[in-house]
């Protein structure tokens, strides 16, 4: 579904991401980890298209993201991102930051629009909240509602940027929740993730990366029990699990 | 065809010359008595006393929503009247110094606000009294935040400064406007104003730059 | 007193002339700030070269400058169009400091524009990005509602600028009301109770515009309906 090709960021002469080479299934739940700065979030917001790789090919069901001639916004409907800071509209309601996309980019009608959005409330858990403004919410709702808004355009692939990081403790919970349901559903996920046991008991696969490069990946029995890597057991070491 | 005819300001460099004189004096003595009257007017409002906050957020809101020119026009027609007379270019350089401190205090205030106030308790809790608080600990930090903004009220003084031309003032503007109206040569001289007003507000902003960049500012590498 | 009671038709008059020569200019100034703004915000480089030249050179000269130059290059031309026949508008001193006020603002009001939309912080933009909205459903829907809110407060001083500026008119003898005063104490030699009342009248305007941008600053979305 992703294929992701020698590819490498630089900002600057800061290089970010070295060469990286991935593939990603349908139905495949991915968690990212790594300390901070170590490019997972270049990483996915390369894979959105938000940052132009500085070298290698990112295909999206064998479309080149990276061509010039590719559009970029329709590419973009069939992903969704979530960011850690969520990221909404501050001057729109829950169900216009919710409706905004599908009416104006998938052209749906407004009526249609507005029942999709009610739908995703209901499944997150905040359809008393729909008529709300961003700064009403707390943080774990609004993520959960940045969560909808992205639903809201039917994606097949949704990439969470550090969702939780900005949450309490309570909140990382619901927004958790949010996460394995959308998994039991059966949605392609990327997860960048500092939450090690949500890694371990949703993702197919675990993803270590270091100074910009991918240093091992397995599934999270093997991961955790079984670290190959010099850099993973130290990192399993520091996070204490 | 209009043509382009450079001759006539070179006829007219005296006056020419003389005029940006005027302009000059006056922008630079306004600048100086601005700035002072404007970092009294910070000192003063920053006090616990009610009083003396009301009287300067009077005068500040005064003179920051009556236009410059009828200010100006008070000063030189209304002041005789209680025994104040001053010649026009003094008029103006009052004027323009009234009239810019109250802008420059409020880009002062904000500059103090903008320092935490735990820097003032900080002092005061170390026995300094309110004027050493000021001139030595919020001040120094206010000023090096709002250089940006203070290099701009500047500027808008040169602008304003023009305005001394509708008391009589021949300045560097009056003397644009009477040559090009009276020689019919329009576009020369106001070519040469808006070259000579731009030199003059660029070498403001060059300044500002210079100053800006060579005063650092505290604690606030970090936050970039 | 009696000066000011016998005067009070052409200190009407004047005031009447200030407060339309402000609105006018004013609304022409925000539709032209807003585009130059644009223009200047824009990734397309010939347009922001030009865009940038005019604020620039603009913002750097002194409105009187401004108001003069317009008043006597444009004077010949707007005299042979002659389309108002109104007694207001139809005068030349109103149409030149019209136009002279509209251009001079609309360069400040780019300035205050362009650094409203670079205060849309890019995480919001990414966002809208991210959802598959294009470059106009961006402005439209997300960097403008946001931008213009926080681009309120300055607006409004602007706004309280121009009505100020507009005494500069009388320099080209347009009977504002700062030039009705004048007229009336050169008459009267009552300077002191006219000066007095014309610069409270300024006062009552400009000082009521600041304290509503205030209201306005206390609730950040309330100005903007969206309706989609």
């Amino acid at each position: 579904m992703i294929k992701i090709i020698n590819l490498s960021k630089y900002f600057g002469k800061t290089r970010i991401l070295n060469n990286i080479n991935l593939e990603v299934e349908q139905g495949e739940i991915i968690t990212l980890i790594g300390t901070s700065g170590c490019g997972k979030s270049t990483l996915l917001k390369c894979i959105d298209g938000l940052e132009k790789p500085s070298s290698g090919k990112i295909y999206i069901d064998n479309i080149d993201i990276t061509s010039k001639n590719t559009n970029l916004n329709q590419i973009r409907t069939r992903l969704g991102i979530v960011f850690q800071q969520f990221n909404l509209f501050p001057h729109m309601t829950v169900k216009q930051n919710i409706t905004l996309a599908p009416i104006k980019v998938k052209e749906m009608s407004k009526n249609e629009a507005e029942f999709v959005a009610m739908e995703l409330l209901e499944k997150v858990g905040l359809l008393d909240k729909i008529n709300k403004y961003p700064d009403e919410l707390s943080g774990g709702q609004a993520q959960r509602v940045a969560i909808a808004r992205s639903l809201a355009m039917k994606p097949d692939i949704m990439l969470f940027d550090e969702p939780t990081s900005a949450l309490d403790p309570q909140m990382t919970m619901e927004v958790l929740d949010t996460l394995k349901n959308l998994a039991q559903d059966g949605m392609t996920m990327i997860v960048v993730t500092h939450e090690m046991k949500f890694a371990k008991e949703v993702a197919n696969r675990i993803i270590l990366m270091s100074h910009g490069e991918i240093i091992e990946q397995n599934n999270p029995t093997e991961f955790f029990d079984n670290p190959q890597k010099q850099i993973t057991k130290d990192f399993l070491e520091s996070v204490n699990l | 065809m209009y043509a382009l005819d450079f001759s006539v300001l070179l006829d007219a460099k005296n006056l020419i010359w003389q005029g940006l004189l005027i302009t000059l004096q006056v922008s630079l003595l306004s600048s100086i008595f601005a700035f002072l009257l404007a970092v009294l007017i910070t000192y003063l409002r920053d006090l616990p006393n009610k009083w003396i906050v009301w009287i300067t957020n009077a005068y500040i809101e005064l003179a920051r929503n009556i236009p410059l020119l009828i200010q100006l026009y008070i000063i030189y027609k209304v002041y005789p009247h209680f025994g104040l007379s001053f010649s026009p270019i003094n008029c103006g350089i009052l004027a323009l110094s009234i009239y810019t401190a109250a802008y420059i205090s409020e880009v002062l205030r904000s500059g103090m606000n903008s320092i935490a106030s735990q820097q003032k308790q900080a002092a005061l809790a170390l026995g300094l009294n309110s004027l050493q608080t000021f001139w030595l600990i919020t001040f120094p930090q206010a000023i090096r935040i709002v250089i940006p903004t203070l290099g701009s009220q500047f500027i808008n003084l040169i602008k304003n400064s023009s305005l001394v031309s509708f008391i009589a003032v021949v300045d560097i503007f009056y003397v644009i406007y009477k040559g090009a109206a009276d020689d019919f040569r329009i576009y020369e001289y106001f070519l040469l104003g808006t070259l000579i007003y731009m030199g003059l507000t660029g070498v403001v902003a060059i300044i500002t730059n210079i100053i800006e960049k060579s005063l650092k500012v505290y604690g606030r590498e970090a936050k970039v | 007193m009696n000066d000011i009671i016998a005067n009070s038709d052409l200190l009407f008059k004047g005031l009447r002339i200030t407060l339309m020569l402000g609105i006018l200019s004013g609304v022409t100034s925000l539709v032209l700030g807003t585009l130059l703004g644009l223009a200047r915000y824009s990734n397309i480089t010939p347009l922001k070269i030009c865009a940038a030249t005019f604020i620039e050179i603009t913002r750097s000269i002194p409105l009187v400058l401004y108001i003069v130059f317009i008043y006597l290059t444009c004077s010949p031309i707007l005299g042979q169009i002659n389309i108002f026949h109104d007694e207001i508008f139809g005068s030349l001193e109103f149409q030149s400091a019209f136009i002279a006020l509209s251009l001079f603002t609309s360069a400040y009001i780019a300035e205050i524009v362009r650094s409203g939309l670079k205060s849309v912080e890019t995480t919001q933009i990414q966002a809208a990005k991210a959802l598959g909205l294009n470059i106009f459903q961006r402005l439209k829907y997300v960097i403008l509602p946001c931008a213009i809110s926080r681009m309120m407060p300055a607006l409004v001083s602007q706004f309280i600028s121009l009505i100020k500026d507009t005494s500069l008119a009388s320099i080209i003898g347009l009977i504002e009301f700062t030039r009705s005063g004048e007229i009336i104490y050169e008459r009267t030699y009552n300077e002191t109770q006219i000066l007095a009342l014309v610069a409270l009248v300024y006062f009552v305007i400009c000082y009521g515009m600041s304290q509503f941008s205030k209201k306005l600053e206390q609730r950040p979305f309330g100005i903007i309906k969206l309706g989609f």
